[in-house]
């Protein structure tokens, strides 16, 4: 038989059970809610694990406090949800092992990022804390992005480097910090030096 | 924006993202930074070739069959080389002048090439040892350990041949693709001298190949074969004694009719070992 001379049914469409999607709900560090879908939090391996090892009901996720994501704030976690929820059900990216990796920034993720510095920061450290590949792809390859073209003196000021001088002299701090007998001894000696002694003990 | 800050897998894959031109630019910036680019390049699996002169040399790097050209590191003069900083390798200070042009790095100094070529390696993560990659026979670079020549346009004499590997003695591997130009006088032995040979399309016959070859395995792609060139070298071969040759596999023309040779065989090995996994190139 044709399609053509197939028997036309008619479907009462709302008879068929429609699946119910069901929305998570999740909690910033600064107390801030948010929900979203399933679909969406599969994009995050952290959470995807998370979700499925709580086996929540949709009456749970109801009922049930908000699931807390202590590390992130609700202004890096909002961007985070909302770049989920825009590429959900989209497979993830597996590493072909190409040098340069050859990674392109979606206009929507082009906007989504069009933000300071610090929050750029926190983003990225929120997509390796959640696993979330592409977010971490992109999101890395717009602080590449920052450094082409530039000289070692740029690239100091673009990525906050500081020179070997000033690293010896944190690292020194540091440990000063850390026993501040240290630098009391350090002084001692150099006082005894310059008095001309030959010995410390 | 404060890359230290990053976790280290957020580092990894920002030097990912970045040209190799860009990672070496941002390794100059300082001790840390240079430890955190090669800590992120751990992984890579690929190999640098160089091809140019002292004053100048232009880097690859090479995974599998793929060369992809990188940057070029040149000598510029000190007069030239105004502004400058210096990093320190193994002890010596080398110049580098302040002003980049895209995927050019310029020394002050041109005997520090090789103390830049040591330090691109070890950022890499990749031998210190030099691969060369040239269309040109007359390379100045010392010690090379592989080479892959390369000849497109005219055709190697065996007189240049012979120069460069009698210049490069200690060649561990050695890849020649290009015409050879030969003529009927040319009765020269032992010209490749390296321990594993890959000729692509350079040496037709297999009979020349016994003779030019000194080494331990070779592999000869296109190479015209015959019942009784087959047998010449065969005899030749089991007349040598302790010649270090281990196995020879060549590899017929396309268009060769392997029944007609009434052998069914596609490639010949001689000596005890077969060699099969010589082609395609593999790291060794």
């Amino acid at each position: 038989m044709s399609v053509e001379n197939a028997p036309v049914v008619d479907v009462d469409e709302a008879a068929i059970p429609v699946e119910k999607k069901m929305y998570y709900r999740f909690e910033s560090n600064d107390k801030k809610e948010f929900r979203v879908s399933e679909l969406a939090i599969q994009q995050s391996e952290t959470l995807n694990r998370l979700v499925e090892a709580m086996g929540y009901t949709s009456e749970d996720v109801e009922n049930k406090p908000a699931i807390a994501i202590e590390n992130i704030d609700g202004k890096t976690l909002k961007l985070v949800f909302q770049w989920c929820e825009h590429h959900k059900g989209e497979a993830i990216p597996v590493d072909d092992g190409s040098v340069p990796k050859i990674v392109e920034i979606p206009e929507f993720d082009a906007k989504l990022m069009d933000i300071d510095n610090g929050l750029l920061f926190k983003l990225i450290w929120a997509a390796d804390y959640l696993n979330i590949v592409q977010l971490l792809n992109v999101s890395c390859k717009k602080v590449a992005n920052m450094a082409q073209g530039k000289t070692p003196a740029q690239l100091r000021r673009v990525y906050l480097l500081p020179s070997d001088e000033e690293d010896e002299a944190a690292k020194r701090a540091a440990q000063e910090a850390q026993d501040p007998r240290a630098r009391e001894v350090e002084e001692e000696f150099e006082e005894r030096k310059r008095q001309g002694g030959n010995s410390f003990f | 924006m404060k890359f230290h800050r990053f976790p280290h897998l957020v580092q990894r894959e920002i030097c990912s993202l970045l040209h190799p031109f860009d990672l070496v630019l941002l390794s100059f910036c300082s001790d840390r930074t240079r430890r955190a680019v090669k800590k992120a390049n751990k992984n890579r699996k690929h190999e640098i070739w160089v091809s140019g002169i002292k004053w100048y040399m232009s880097y690859s790097f090479r995974e599998m069959n793929n060369f992809k050209r990188s940057f070029s590191v040149y000598w510029n003069g000190p007069q030239v080389c105004r502004s400058k900083f210096y990093i320190k390798i193994d002890g010596t200070d080398v110049g580098i002048c302040e002003r980049f042009r895209q995927g050019e790095i310029y020394l002050e100094d041109c005997s520090h090439s090789l103390s830049m070529h040591k330090y691109i390696c070890n950022l890499f993560n990749v031998p210190e040892e030099i691969y060369v990659k040239s269309n040109q026979l007359e390379c100045e670079l010392q010690s090379v350990k592989r080479s892959y020549l390369w000849n497109s346009d005219s055709e190697f004499t065996l007189d240049d041949l012979e120069r460069f590997y009698r210049y490069h003695p200690d060649q561990e591997f050695s890849e020649v693709s290009g015409k050879l130009a030969l003529g009927y006088d040319h009765y020269n032995e032992n010209v490749f001298v390296v321990r594993n040979l890959i000729s692509r399309g350079t040496i037709r016959s297999i009979w020349r190949s016994f003779k030019l070859f000194k080494g331990e395995n070779a592999y000869c792609e296109d190479t015209y074969m015959s019942l009784f060139q087959i047998k010449y070298a065969m005899e030749e071969w089991m007349k040598r004694k302790d010649d270090g040759l281990k196995s020879m596999i060549f590899k017929p023309k396309e268009e060769y009719d392997v029944e007609k040779t009434r052998k069914k065989v596609k490639e010949i090995s001689c000596g005890n070992e077969r060699k099969q996994e010589v082609y395609p190139y593999k790291s060794m």
